[in-house]
């Protein structure tokens, strides 16, 4: 099994020894690291030594003084990230009593926000409910880690959500340049949630939406007459599940391709995730899309 | 239609275990927390109708698996008759079921309204319309007795005739015969009715056991002399039908040969056999085309079967040959062998009949090809007085041997006395002359000795010293003397030729004449009459008939005539032999006698002279004085032996007829003691020819002069000997009862006209349950691989054998 999947991870209790377990290990499968020349700045020179890289070398510098210096850079900082987290009863499904959607996106934020960290971010929690709770403002101190953990274990998925209000007001409430990151089933319409997408996306901001749904919803397991009940309406409905097996796959993917297709036309990144997915696959692709846009 | 094992169709109440699972016991849904709610209830309604139909499709599948499963071990089955009634019964049904699938399909995929309702509409209908036309079918068609599984009575005729006796290396006729029947006895089953029926009289009856049955067959031969096969046929289906027993079959086993079955069939006596008992299932095994050569012997032609002494007789006989290739010439030999004569045998001694021995007398060759016949020339020598017995047979074997052989007897007699009464010396000798031929008047060889006398000189003659009187142109006064009259009752014969010296006259009863009168002479203008024989088979004219190309009486005319007329209407008193051609008129009668004694000699009366030659008769007829007057010849020669009795042939039977043997009564056999006033019995032993044969004792009363043997059934020389007393005669077969001609197969068809007659040439194809088994039409087959089908459609359905492929798969 890979140290990555979700079940491994799930037996890690604390959430920020998870994010790190899920961060170190996935770096270390990297054989080049994603963040070289990713928002940083110029600090200072340095004189070269043995062992640097030699594209580091700053030739201007050369020119003028006919020595090797090294340049040193600094992370931008100006990057605020903000993790909007569903918290609708939906959320809270899983089907294998293994991991819910909810702890998965927690787990997956909470990676994201270590990763963040190291790199100096900010980085704000938000939870959208049938409003929009800023529960952390954005930091890049190194103790907001632990608070935003905190937080994310704290958190429990109940009620109704209306996702895109919440995302309105999301927009409302950003100023600054910022990557807003959705973790979300976005069981909802999905015409107003993209219009909201678009109303973030136009206030100059970017979104990544994790679209995570449970292993079940994708691949539909049922056999025979099953009754089906919605966790938020408490709808119920009998069918015939393995003759509708294929209907069902249908209408799901036509309601993935539906966001696929309307997030690329807003540059938004738009991630298909299921619970048994890895994380470091959920990252990789995350991180490969992100290389793309910078 | 009806079930064998009827109590296992209550294993159709099971449908309701599918039912009341459908309806009572229904499985709860599970019940699942599902966020995804919504791509569901886009397609619900579709979903549900589909999910709907296909719950009433599982229940009709699982209903129909138990129905078919119940059915089939209930074993079903249908009349013959209704086979094709089911069969489309069957497929209107499945016409029905596969409309009713379409309507699903079409409910599902949501069609049109018009389409859908259509199609349940038809579906039903049709499915209706089978089960009502099924329904009707069931109660109204012919029920099928069951029982039948059981013992059956059966009858199997053997058709034992002598062509059964045919023997090759391959083809053993007789074994198959007993081979078959014992095949067929060994596979009914136990308890039933088996009756064994050959070609014998004996009367038909069911065997006690199997066993007797078989011992039955072990017993059969080839029979000589056999009753109709239609006789045989309706015996045995006579007996089959007072069976109790149900299932009632008749099995003939024939070789189907013409001779056999010809009349039977042409008589048209089979049809109404097989109608009249309609429960009784008929099977004509075929033993197939006889493949072999054979040669066969036709009866013997003897020129003279009463030859004069020291005469040497000549005898031919056809050969033909069949079953030979036709490029092939063959060599035939026939050899010719007289019994010996002595008068000690046959004799038991040591328990074993010793016959009298024989020596082959001549032999002969032929040359014979292909498939064709040649004649066989062969002498008997000079012989003893006495009867002669003999045959002539091939040298070799073949592979019908009873056609091989052909027995006669001759009887050497001494010469008979012959009194030629006429008072024209030329006529008188040629009529000794046309008797004696060919030997001379004077020859002591000769059959007769011909003594001549006028009429006036007839006082002085004893007549008793002569076996016949030949009368030429008597006058009435001789025919009329008493001591012709007494001649005649004494046993001797008369020939009378009358001529112009006769008168017409009418009371004549107590003379010669008997019941005829003399009406009046007739003269027949120019060209005159001539004689037209009568068909008859009197022993005169019988031979005269049936000369090859006719004798050419109107050749020989006659000018004048006496016209003869019975006194009473009673004809029975005499027979005319000839009569005058465009007239009623007799012209040759044979007076009978009233006496009851049989010693009565015999009386035939011509009413032309003859031979005419003489002044006064020459212009009454030109029957001697036409040219070449054989036919006049051979008359007088048949009317000399027919008073004479010697034309012989006594001696020569056919098998299957009476056998009269005469006995002189002896003095000697009677009881010299005189005590008992009852008669004396004499004792005879008959010997039938036969290596295995057994002497029959035939007591005679003392008075009775004849001995009857009811049916000689053994070809061959046979024996009768008593107390000085020996007498032997042969016995043939006839020649078409070894004929190997065989009736088409498709005549028999036509012939017993029945559905329930089977024609079958392969031991297995033998019916042996009855004709009610055979009508029957087994639907277990059928039935279990209907029972296949519904259950592997309801796997399919109910989905138990594959799983989705996208499970799992899908991202």
């Amino acid at each position: 099994m890979s140290l990555l999947s979700p079940e491994s991870i799930q037996q890690i209790k604390r959430l920020d020894l998870r994010a790190r377990m899920v961060i170190r290990g996935f770096l270390q499968g990297l054989h080049s690291s994603p963040f070289h020349g990713f928002s940083v700045q110029f600090s200072e020179h340095r004189r070269y030594n043995q062992g640097d890289d030699p594209k580091l070398i700053d030739w201007l510098v050369y020119a003028k003084t006919d020595k090797y210096y090294v340049k040193r850079y600094e992370s931008e900082t100006n990057l605020t990230g903000y993790l909007a987290i569903d918290l609708s009863q939906s959320m809270g499904f899983t089907e294998s009593q293994s991991m819910t959607k909810f702890e998965y996106a927690t787990c997956l934020a909470a990676s994201l926000t270590y990763l963040m960290t190291m790199q100096q971010d900010p980085i704000g929690l938000l939870t959208l409910g049938d409003k929009v709770h800023a529960q952390l403002p954005a930091r890049s101190r190194r103790g907001h880690l632990g608070d935003v953990m905190a937080r994310l274990s704290q958190m429990e998925p109940s009620g109704n959500t209306n996702l895109a209000v919440c995302l309105t007001q999301v927009a409302a409430m950003l100023k600054h340049h910022s990557l807003v990151m959705l973790f979300s089933d976005l069981l909802d319409d999905p015409q107003e949630i993209l219009s909201s997408l678009a109303r973030i996306r136009h206030g100059g901001h970017d979104v990544i939406v994790f679209h995570i749904l449970d292993e079940a919803e994708v691949n539909f397991p049922y056999e025979g007459s099953v009754q089906f009940e919605d966790s938020e309406t408490s709808e119920t409905i009998t069918v015939d599940a393995t003759g509708f097996r294929a209907d069902y796959l249908k209408e799901l993917e036509a309601f993935r391709e539906t966001y696929r297709e309307r997030c690329a036309k807003l540059r938004i990144d738009y991630v298909p995730l299921d619970t048994s997915m890895p994380f470091d696959r959920a990252l990789t692709e995350y991180l490969q899309q992100r290389r793309e846009r910078f | 239609m009806t079930f064998l094992n009827a109590t296992l169709a209550f294993g159709l109440a099971a449908i309701a275990i599918p039912i009341a699972l459908h309806f009572l016991a229904r499985r709860e849904p599970k019940k699942v927390v599902f966020p995804s709610l919504r791509f569901l209830t886009k397609r619900y309604e579709s979903n549900r109708s589909r999910f709907q139909i296909r719950r009433w499709w599982l229940l009709a599948l699982r209903i129909a698996t138990v129905a078919t499963v119940a059915l089939a071990f209930a074993r079903p089955i249908v009349h013959q008759s209704l086979s094709l009634t089911w069969t489309t019964i069957a497929i209107v049904a499945f016409a029905g079921v596969a409309l009713l699938f379409l309507a699903g399909v079409s409910f599902s995929r949501e069609h049109a309204r018009s389409l859908r309702y259509g199609l349940l509409a038809v579906s039903l209908a049709t499915l209706l319309f089978a089960i009502v036309w099924g329904g009707i079918t069931f109660f109204s068609g012919p029920k099928i007795d069951i029982a039948s599984a059981g013992p059956v009575a059966i009858a199997i005729v053997i058709d034992n005739s002598p062509t059964s006796a045919w023997k090759t290396i391959d083809d053993d006729r007789i074994t198959r015969l007993q081979e078959i029947a014992k095949w067929i006895v060994t596979r009914v089953p136990r308890s039933s009715d088996v009756s064994v029926i050959d070609r014998s009289s004996t009367p038909a009856s069911f065997a006690l056991d199997p066993a007797s049955a078989l011992a039955q067959i072990e017993q059969l031969k080839p029979l000589w002399v056999t009753q109709p096969i239609a006789s045989r046929i309706e015996a045995a289906v006579r007996l089959v039908s007072s069976s109790e027993l149900n299932s009632r079959s008749v099995i003939v086993l024939s070789d189907l040969t013409a001779e056999t079955w010809k009349r039977a069939i042409d008589s048209a006596e089979l049809h109404p056999i097989a109608e009249s008992q309609p429960s009784v299932s008929l099977t004509l095994f075929d033993l197939g085309e006889f493949q072999g050569i054979n040669r066969s012997l036709s009866a013997v032609s003897i020129s003279d079967l009463t030859p004069p002494v020291n005469s040497p007789v000549s005898l031919s006989a056809m050969v033909s040959v069949i079953g030979g290739r036709e490029s092939k010439t063959q060599s035939v030999t026939a050899e010719l062998e007289i019994v010996e004569s002595d008068p000690a045998l046959p004799v038991i001694r040591d328990g074993k009949i010793v016959r009298p021995t024989s020596k082959s007398v001549d032999r002969t060759s032929v040359q014979i090809k292909g498939n064709s016949g040649a004649e066989v020339l062969l002498t008997i020598p000079p012989l003893e007085l006495g009867t002669h017995m003999g045959f002539v047979r091939f040298v070799g074997e073949d592979a019908m041997p009873l056609d091989d052989i052909r027995f006669f007897s001759i009887e050497v007699r001494p010469p008979s006395p012959v009194l030629i009464v006429c008072d024209d010396d030329d006529e008188a000798r040629v009529l000794a002359q046309t008797i004696t031929a060919p030997l001379s008047i004077e020859d002591p060889n000769a059959e007769y000795r011909v003594d001549t006398v006028k009429q006036r000189d007839l006082q002085a003659v004893r007549f008793a010293d002569f076996d016949m009187v030949f009368f030429i142109d008597p006058t009435t006064e001789t025919l009329t003397s008493e001591l012709l009259s007494d001649y005649v009752h004494a046993g001797g014969n008369v020939l009378v030729a009358l001529g112009p010296s006769s008168e017409p006259s009418s009371d004549l009863s107590a003379t010669v004449l008997g019941s005829l009168e003399l009406v009046r002479r007739w003269r027949v203008p120019p060209p005159g009459t001539f004689f037209r024989l009568s068909p008859t088979t009197h022993p005169i004219v019988t031979p005269l008939s049936e000369l090859p190309g006719g004798v050419p009486w109107s050749s020989f005319r006659i000018a004048q005539y006496w016209q003869l007329q019975p006194v009473s209407s009673d004809n029975a008193s005499t027979q005319t032999l000839a009569s005058f051609a465009g007239t009623e008129h007799a012209a040759i009668v044979e007076v009978k006698s009233d006496s009851v004694n049989s010693d009565v000699g015999r009386v035939v009366i011509v009413a032309t002279p003859l031979p005419a030659l003489s002044k006064s008769t020459r212009d009454w007829n030109e029957l001697f004085s036409g040219n070449d007057a054989w036919p006049a010849f051979l008359l007088v020669r048949q009317m000399t032996d027919f008073l004479l009795m010697r034309s012989g042939g006594e001696s020569n039977t056919l098998v299957g007829q009476p056998k009269m043997v005469k006995v002189d009564p002896s003095d000697e056999s009677r009881d010299v003691q005189g005590a008992s006033p009852s008669p004396v019995v004499r004792r005879f032993q008959w010997y039938p020819p036969g290596e295995t044969a057994l002497s029959i004792p035939i007591n005679l009363e003392s008075d009775e002069t004849e001995l009857r043997l009811l049916s000689v059934d053994t070809p061959g020389v046979h024996w009768i000997r008593g107390s000085d007393f020996q007498q032997g005669f042969s016995v043939n077969l006839a020649d078409e009862t070894t004929n190997l001609t065989r009736i088409e197969p498709a005549a028999f068809i036509s012939a017993f006209g029945s559905e329930r007659f089977h024609f079958v040439t392969e031991r297995e194809a033998i019916d042996l349950k009855g004709d009610d088994a055979n009508q029957r039409v087994s639907l277990h087959s059928p039935l279990m691989l209907l029972v296949l089908l519904v259950f592997l459609l309801e796997q399919i359905l109910s989905n138990r054998f594959y799983r989705s492929t996208t499970a799992g798969g899908a991202v």
